[in-house]
């Protein structure tokens, strides 16, 4: 298979996630692309670790916080799209512009 | 007399104008500002008296210290060099300073600014002398520059009448003009003479003259023999009113009479004769630059006397008068004779302020008048002042040459002088000089008669009456003085010799002396049968051929208009508009490109997470890009994971290398592996180049290698 599959397979990711953060409408739509972009970075590091290094145990580890922190991130960023539902109606990101100027 | 010291000559008037000048901030010390500035003038006159240079004095000669003293060498020393050209100047000043401000007693009572006036005059009197007396080139010119500030001082002494200060200015200014090149001049000889003084640069001068230095630093040796005289003349030209820079003078009648008479006549105007008497030899070593002198006082003269008909006012009539007699001593200098232009300057100036102190007479006789300086509304003053009157007809007969009076032999003198020069331009000159002679003897007595003879026009002229003694007693001596000093002065030569050591007796052949004379009696005939009859139909002078010209000043004040006031302010204009709109738009296009700048940056912040983003994936990129261009040592991606390692058996760790089943655990101590960094290889460093060496599966004994085993023992066990 190869590390290039791999690696092209998170690039693809990657890219993809990029795209939905930059591109949705929907704040929950972006948090997804976040997801998508995070999940990429580890699927990146896990496919040098295999090929590289697959002896080492500390890049697991360093992917499960990766995939952790995800998590707690996921969590968070619900928890403002709730806070700015609450104080601007509405949840697309191109009406929230009060730092504008 | 013998002991009192030459540097008083210069600074007793100056310390008298010092103390006239405070006597002016109070109100009663007013009057006592003229005896100070008397007494001053009486005592350099008596300090000069006792160091006449054919008698032996010890004090005279130079007494000189040095005022400045440059890195280089340079000297600038400060002097007081008396010789028998410095002092019959001195000798002019004085008396001619000391008469007038005697005459001003009277003519300036209950004037505002009385002591100002006297205050003014010492210093005039005080820069003059400094003039005359000054043994170097810097001297020289600080104190020609200050006589111009006196000249302005006065010219503007009544500052509230706007053309007096429009005077005083114009005069400054055309004077400072030809000083421009007066100081071109002095620069030019002093840097190539290697000092200021009068004596060394002479001799340089002389020096390449007769070819002993073949160069000079800045110009070629011919070329500085011309140059330096014809700028120095500059000065000359702006100074004495010669053609083209004389507009200043008849402009400056605006200012008290008696300053016009000390100033304007006898002597600030005299300061360029001086200069170029006392730097006659720098003259004679280019021809070119004599026979400038020649051609410009020549034009001089005869222009201004041109004008000089045309004149109503009595003043400007003097003025003009002023001018062509300051060209008849030009033309003098340029034909070669210091003795017979320094003459002229001597009786002319006892004449001229004569006139003009007579004319002032009659103007503070008519204070009255709606204008009193107007010849057309004088007449018959004869018979009401009849003290002015006749002195004023002694000077207008010593200016007109009459034989016998003292303007007659200066102009002999002159005349003698173009004719002994011989050359094409001198001849020229003479030819001109006698046609001024006639005019000079016409307009002098229309003057006269205009303002003397027939009946009074005007209801001033029917009551004025004589002046005071005060003012009439100057006018006296003055006559006297033109009727016998020039006849005196000529006997024998005895100027002439006094002057420059030699006999030669400068006077011209007797066709020549008969010929002017017959032009002065001339012209004053024909002006006393045109002028004799009541004035009722329009003045005769106007029916003269060239009238038009004449009057209209032959367009050389329309000329300076043109070129020097509107020239200079449209050159003037051109500047503003470069700097409105080239340098200031550049600045202010600066500031608007900024703003815009800032305006367009403005644009990306607008509040939108999303274009946040992706301004920052962008520059991720950009990072990405150089990164991988400039990161040359990338490595060959792998196509199979490598092998598996085997396990490493480590001798320390191999207790507890194992991770062991419960039962193993039982049977066996648990050693816990501490991870012991090894020495030879770096460990922990996050530098990529390490990881890049480890790639071909090279391992390390470290801890990582110790989990390893576990695995696979793991494994390994199960």
């Amino acid at each position: 298979m190869g590390l290039n599959s791999y690696l092209v397979v998170s690039a693809l990711l990657f890219g993809i996630g990029t795209f939905a953060v930059l591109t949705r409408r929907n704040a929950i739509a972006v948090l997804m692309g976040v997801e998508l972009m995070l999940n990429a970075a580890n699927l990146n590091f896990l496919a040098f670790w295999r090929f590289l290094h697959p002896a080492a145990m500390e890049p697991q580890v360093f992917v499960l916080i990766g995939l952790t922190v995800a998590a707690a991130d996921a969590a968070v960023g619900l928890a403002v799209v709730l806070n700015i539902y609450r104080d601007f109606g509405t949840i697309e990101v191109n009406r929230i512009d009060s730092l504008k100027g | 007399m013998h002991s009192l010291p030459l540097w008083l000559i210069p600074i007793a008037p100056l310390l008298a104008a010092a103390l006239a000048g405070v006597l002016a901030l109070t109100r009663r010390g007013e009057r006592a500002a003229p005896a100070l500035t008397i007494a001053a003038i009486a005592l350099s006159g008596l300090v000069a008296l006792g160091a006449v240079p054919d008698r032996p004095h010890p004090l005279a000669g130079t007494i000189e210290a040095t005022w400045l003293s440059l890195p280089g060498g340079f000297q600038i020393p400060l002097g007081v060099h008396i010789d028998p050209l410095a002092w019959t100047m001195i000798a002019v000043i004085c008396t001619v300073s000391l008469l007038v401000q005697v005459y001003s007693i009277g003519y300036m009572r209950g004037e505002n600014g009385y002591a100002r006036y006297f205050a003014y005059l010492g210093l005039f009197t005080a820069s003059m002398l400094g003039l005359v007396v000054a043994s170097n080139l810097f001297q020289l010119y600080v104190c020609w520059e200050l006589v111009g500030i006196c000249s302005y001082l006065l010219i503007g002494f009544w500052w509230s009448k706007p053309s007096a200060a429009k005077a005083a200015k114009k005069a400054f200014v055309v004077t400072r003009f030809g000083d421009v090149g007066f100081l071109l001049g002095v620069l030019l000889l002093v840097s190539a003479a290697g000092s200021f003084r009068f004596d060394a640069v002479t001799q340089f001068v002389q020096r390449i003259a007769r070819g002993e230095l073949a160069s000079v630093p800045l110009v070629s040796a011919p070329v500085f023999l011309t140059l330096a005289p014809l700028l120095l003349f500059c000065g000359a030209i702006g100074k004495s009113a010669q053609f083209p820079l004389h507009v200043w003078l008849p402009d400056a009648m605006e200012g008290p009479t008696p300053v016009s008479a000390l100033i304007h006549a006898a002597t600030m105007v005299a300061a360029g004769v001086y200069m170029v008497a006392r730097l006659l030899p720098i003259f004679a070593a280019s021809p070119v630059a004599m026979e400038t002198v020649l051609i410009i006082g020549s034009v001089t003269a005869l222009i201004a006397a041109t004008i000089a008909l045309t004149q109503n006012d009595i003043k400007k009539v003097m003025a003009y008068s002023t001018v062509s007699q300051l060209g008849y001593m030009m033309l003098g200098l340029g034909a070669g004779s210091q003795g017979a232009g320094i003459f002229h300057l001597v009786t002319h100036a006892m004449f001229k302020a004569l006139l003009f102190l007579t004319a002032g007479s009659v103007i503070h006789a008519l204070h009255a008048a709606a204008d009193p300086n107007d010849l057309r509304a004088m007449g018959g003053l004869f018979r009401r002042m009849r003290g002015t009157a006749v002195t004023c007809g002694i000077g207008v007969l010593a200016l007109a040459g009459v034989p016998g009076l003292s303007g007659f032999w200066s102009k002999d003198a002159i005349l003698g002088a173009a004719l002994a020069n011989g050359s094409p331009v001198a001849l020229a000159a003479l030819t001109v000089a006698i046609i001024v002679a006639a005019l000079t003897a016409f307009y002098a007595t229309r003057m006269w008669m205009l303002a003397f003879a027939g009946e009074p026009r005007s209801e001033a002229a029917a009551h004025a009456h004589e002046s005071p003694l005060v003012m009439t007693l100057p006018l006296w001596i003055l006559a006297i003085l033109s009727l016998a000093l020039g006849g005196w002065l000529q006997a024998g030569g005895r100027f002439t010799a006094f002057l420059t050591g030699t006999a030669s007796a400068e006077s011209a052949p007797i066709w020549l002396t008969g010929l002017a004379s017959a032009a002065a009696l001339g012209g004053i005939a024909l002006a006393w049968l045109l002028y004799r009859a009541p004035q009722t139909a329009s003045d005769p002078v106007t029916r003269a051929p060239g009238y038009a010209l004449f009057a209209h000043l032959w367009y050389v004040e329309a000329f300076w208009n043109a070129v020097g006031a509107r020239g200079t302010l449209a050159v003037g204009r051109a500047v503003a508009w470069f700097d409105r709109h080239v340098v200031d738009a550049t600045v202010d296009r600066v500031g608007r490109a900024c703003k815009a700048s800032g305006q367009e940056l403005r644009r990306e912040t607008n509040g939108q997470v999303q274009t946040y983003a992706a301004t920052l994936m962008a520059a991720v990129v950009v990072v990405v890009v150089i990164f991988t261009l400039y990161d040359r040592g990338a490595a060959p991606a792998q196509t199979n994971p490598p092998p598996i390692p085997p396990v490493i058996a480590d001798a320390r760790l191999k207790p507890a290398a194992r991770m062991q089943s419960p039962q193993m655990r039982a049977k066996t101590p648990v050693a816990l592996p501490i991870p012991v960094p090894s020495p030879s290889v770096p460990e922990g460093s996050s530098n990529g180049s390490n990881l890049r060496n480890n790639w071909g599966g090279e391992t390390q004994a470290s801890a990582y290698t110790l989990f390893a085993a576990h695995g696979n023992g793991e494994r390994g066990d199960r």
